[in-house]
C-alpha cells in the first residue's frame, strides 16, 4: 500500500515535470501577449506581465480583422466542404459493394502522401487560369481537397462501426442510400464526424504554405499575417505572441464545442451487446 | 398474396458456392422454417428472398411477381434480425414508425398504426423509451412491431430468438406463433434450433451445404426422413446408426443383433447398409433384446434419462430415451430392442430406403 502510494506520487511528479516542459513555450507565449517588445527581450526576464496591457490584441484586431475573418471563412468553408464530400464517399466505400472499392480507397489515401507544397505550383497555375487565384474560394477548394483523404479514411472507420443490420433494416424499410446515410449512419457516427471535422478545422486554420502561395493582399489568412511580423529589420515579438494566442483560440473553442457532440454509448441497445 | 417461389437459385461468393440450385414453393400464409447446421446457407437463402443479396442465377417470385432484380424495399417484405437492428437514436415509437414515415405516411396515420402494433405487442407503455432502456425480449418485440406495422406480404425472421434466454425464447416462440395465426401472413423463419423448427413450422426446409435435403411437414421429417442427414438432424438425441452386415428375407443383421424389418422388398433389404433407430424407439430390459451392452453414461433429466450404452462391435454407443427411469445406474448391463415398425434403412449413398416421401423434392434435379 505504502509502496504503491510512493510510486503514484513519483509518477505524478514526473508527469507534472514533463507537462511543464511541454507547455512552457506556450505559457511564455501567452505571457508575452501582455508585454511590449522591450519586456519580451528584457534580462532578467519579466516573469509576470501587466495583465491590463491589451494594446497588442487591440492593434491586431483593429488592423488585421479582415485577415482573421478570411481565416475563419476559409477554415469553416473548407471544413464544411470536406465533410459534405467526405461523408457520402466514406459511406459508399465502407458500406456499398462497389467493384474495386479497396483500390479506390487506397488511391484516395495515396493522394495524402504527396506533401501539399508539391501541389502549390500546379494549383497556382490552375487557379490563375480559371481566375480564382487570390480568392477565398480557391483556398477553400484547396484545403478541402487536401483534407478529403484524411476525412474519408477516418469517416470510413466510423461508418464501419455502424452495425450492418441497421443499414440493411433501413434499406428494407424503403430508405434510399442517401436516406440511410442521413437518417441512420450519420446520427450513429456523430462522435466520429465531430472528431474528423475538428481535425480538418485545425488543419485548415493553421495552414500556412499554401495560403502564402494562393492568397493576395486582400485574401491573406492570419498565419500569413503572423509570418509578416518577422521583418528584415525588426521582429515584432509582442505582436507575434498576441497573434499566436489569437491563432490558438479557435481550434480550442471548436474542439470544446465538438466535445459536446461526442456522446458515448450512442449505439447502446442497437444490437445485442 | 404472399406466396414465395424460388426457382433454381444459385449463389456464389467468389469461388465458394453457398446456395446450390434451390427451388422452393412456399404457399401464401404458410409458416416455413429453414433449418440446418451452421454455414448451410439458410440465412443466405433468407437474404436472397429479402433482396439484401442478389442470386448468381435463378429467380425469386413474391406474390407471383418476379422480384429477382427488385430492391429490398420494393418486395413488400419485412425482416426481423437476430440482433434486433433497432435504431438506437430513436424512441420505440420512431423505430416502429420509421418505415411508414419513409414510405410517406402522414403523421396521424403513422401514429395510429404504431399505436395499434404497440397494443398488439404490449409495447404501449414503452413507446417513448430508447432501445437501450429495454430488455432483450422487449427489443425483439419492438423489432417485430416494426415488421408488422408495414403490413408486408411476407415476414422474414433471421434467428430472432437466439439472443434470448431459454425461458424468454419459449414465450416469444408462442407469441410469434400467435402472431402468425392472427395475421395469417407468410412467415419464413431461420433457426438452427430444431425445437423451434418442429414446434413452429407448417413445413420445414432442411438445408445442408446450400442444398435442400428435405422440404416437408415436421412430422414427415421425423417419421420419414429422406436421408441419413435429415434422420440425424431432426430429433434429439439424434438417431442411432448401426452398420448392416447381412440381410436375408425380412431379417437384417446389424451390430451383432438380428432384427425383423417388415414392409420392404427383397431388393430394398439387399441395398441396406445402415440401420437407423431413434433413442425413443429403443426398448430396454435386463435380457432378451437384440443388442446387449453396459450403460457408460446416464444423463438424468427427470422426465427422461438418456442411456448411452456401449455395445460390443459398435463404434458409437447406442442412446436410449428411458422415460421416467429411476432404477438404472451407470455400469449396469441392459438389453435393447427396436420397437416394431420404427426402424429406418439407408443405402450406401445415405438415402432412405422404403420410406416413400411424396412431398420430398431434392434441390438438385436428377
Amino acid at each position: 500500500m505504502r509502496r504503491s502510494r510512493i510510486s503514484d506520487v513519483a509518477l505524478l511528479a514526473a508527469a507534472l515535470f514533463f507537462t511543464l516542459i511541454s507547455i512552457a513555450p506556450l505559457l511564455w507565449m501567452a505571457l508575452g501577449a501582455f508585454k511590449t517588445t522591450a519586456e519580451m527581450i528584457a534580462i532578467p526576464p519579466v516573469w509576470v506581465p501587466d495583465f491590463t496591457y491589451w494594446s497588442n490584441f487591440a492593434t491586431l484586431f483593429t488592423k488585421y480583422w479582415p485577415n482573421i475573418a478570411n481565416s475563419l471563412i476559409v477554415t469553416l468553408g473548407a471544413t464544411l466542404l470536406a465533410m459534405i464530400l467526405a461523408l457520402p464517399a466514406a459511406f459508399a466505400l465502407s458500406t456499398m459493394r462497389v467493384r474495386g472499392r479497396n483500390a479506390i480507397a487506397d488511391w484516395i489515401l495515396s493522394t495524402r502522401m504527396m506533401p501539399p507544397i508539391a501541389a502549390a505550383a500546379p494549383l497556382f497555375i490552375l487557379f490563375s487560369a480559371v481566375g480564382l487565384l487570390g480568392s477565398l474560394p480557391a483556398m477553400v477548394l484547396a484545403y478541402a481537397g487536401f483534407n478529403l483523404p484524411f476525412a474519408i479514411w477516418v469517416s470510413m472507420s466510423f461508418f464501419r462501426q455502424v452495425p450492418k443490420e441497421l443499414i440493411e433494416a433501413a434499406r428494407l424499410e424503403g430508405c434510399s442510400w442517401f436516406q440511410v446515410l442521413t437518417r441512420v449512419a450519420i446520427p450513429l457516427s456523430l462522435s466520429g464526424i465531430a472528431t474528423v471535422a475538428t481535425f480538418v478545422f485545425i488543419f485548415a486554420w493553421n495552414e500556412f504554405m499554401l495560403a502564402l502561395f494562393l492568397s493576395n493582399r486582400g485574401s491573406q489568412t492570419f498565419p500569413v499575417v503572423i509570418s509578416s511580423f518577422i521583418g528584415t529589420g525588426r521582429i515584432y515579438w509582442d505582436y507575434i505572441a498576441a497573434a499566436t494566442v489569437i491563432q490558438c483560440l479557435p481550434p480550442v473553442l471548436f474542439a470544446v464545442f465538438m466535445q459536446r457532440h461526442i456522446v458515448s454509448g450512442m449505439t447502446m441497445g442497437a444490437v445485442k451487446d | 398474396m404472399g406466396a414465395v417461389q424460388l426457382v433454381g437459385i444459385n449463389k456464389s461468393f467468389g469461388t465458394a458456392k453457398v446456395i446450390d440450385d434451390v427451388s422452393l414453393d412456399i404457399r401464401d400464409g404458410e409458416f416455413i422454417v429453414f433449418v440446418g447446421p451452421s454455414g448451410c446457407g439458410k440465412s443466405t437463402l433468407l437474404r436472397l428472398i429479402s433482396g439484401l443479396e442478389e442470386p448468381t442465377s435463378g429467380r425469386v417470385l413474391i406474390a407471383g411477381q418476379d422480384v429477382t432484380q427488385a430492391a429490398p424495399a420494393e418486395r413488400q417484405i419485412s425482416m426481423v434480425f437476430q440482433s434486433y437492428a433497432l435504431y438506437p437514436h430513436m424512441s420505440v415509437r420512431d423505430n416502429i414508425g420509421f418505415g411508414l414515415r419513409i414510405a410517406g405516411f402522414s403523421r396521424e396515420e403513422t401514429r395510429t398504426r404504431v399505436d395499434e402494433a404497440a397494443r398488439m405487442l404490449e409495447l404501449t407503455p414503452l413507446l417513448d423509451r430508447r432501445p437501450r432502456d429495454l430488455s432483450g425480449g422487449q427489443r425483439q418485440r419492438v423489432a417485430i412491431g416494426r415488421a408488422i406495422v408495414r403490413s408486408p406480404q411476407a415476414f422474414l425472421f433471421d434467428e430472432p430468438l437466439s439472443n434470448l434466454d431459454a425461458a424468454l425464447r419459449v414465450q416469444m416462440r408462442m407469441e410469434i406463433i400467435g402472431l402468425h395465426q392472427s395475421l395469417g401472413r407468410t412467415m419464413i423463419y431461420v433457426t438452427h434450433d430444431q425445437v423451434e423448427a418442429m414446434t413452429m413450422a407448417d413445413r420445414i426446409v432442411v438445408l445442408r451445404s446450400g442444398r435442400v435435403e428435405q422440404f416437408d411437414t415436421p412430422i414427415t421429417l421425423y417419421d420419414r426422413p429422406a436421408n441419413r442427414f435429415v434422420a440425424g438432424f431432426i430429433g434429439s438425441p439424434r438417431m442411432n446408426f448401426i452398420p448392416v452386415s447381412l440381410s436375408e428375407g425380412e431379417l437384417i443383421d446389424a451390430g451383432g443383433g438380428r432384427i425383423r424389418v417388415e414392409g420392404r422388398s427383397p431388393d430394398e433389404m439387399r441395398r441396406a447398409t445402415v440401420l437407423g433407430v431413434r433413442p425413443e424407439h429403443l426398448t430396454y430390459g435386463s435380457e432378451g433384446g437384440v443388442w446387449s451392452g453396459r450403460i457408460r453414461v446416464l444423463e438424468q433429466l427427470g422426465s427422461d434419462a438418456f442411456l448411452h450404452v456401449t455395445v460390443d462391435g459398435l463404434e458409437a454407443p447406442l442412446v436410449v430415451r428411458a422415460s421416467g427411469e429411476r432404477r438404472l445406474r451407470e455400469g449396469e448391463v441392459v438389453s435393447l430392442s427396436p420397437r416394431p415398425g420404427t426402424v429406418h434403412l439407408f443405402d450406401q449413398d445415405d438415402h432412405a430406403i422404403g420410406a416413400p416421401d411424396p412431398a420430398f423434392r431434392p434441390s438438385r434435379a436428377a
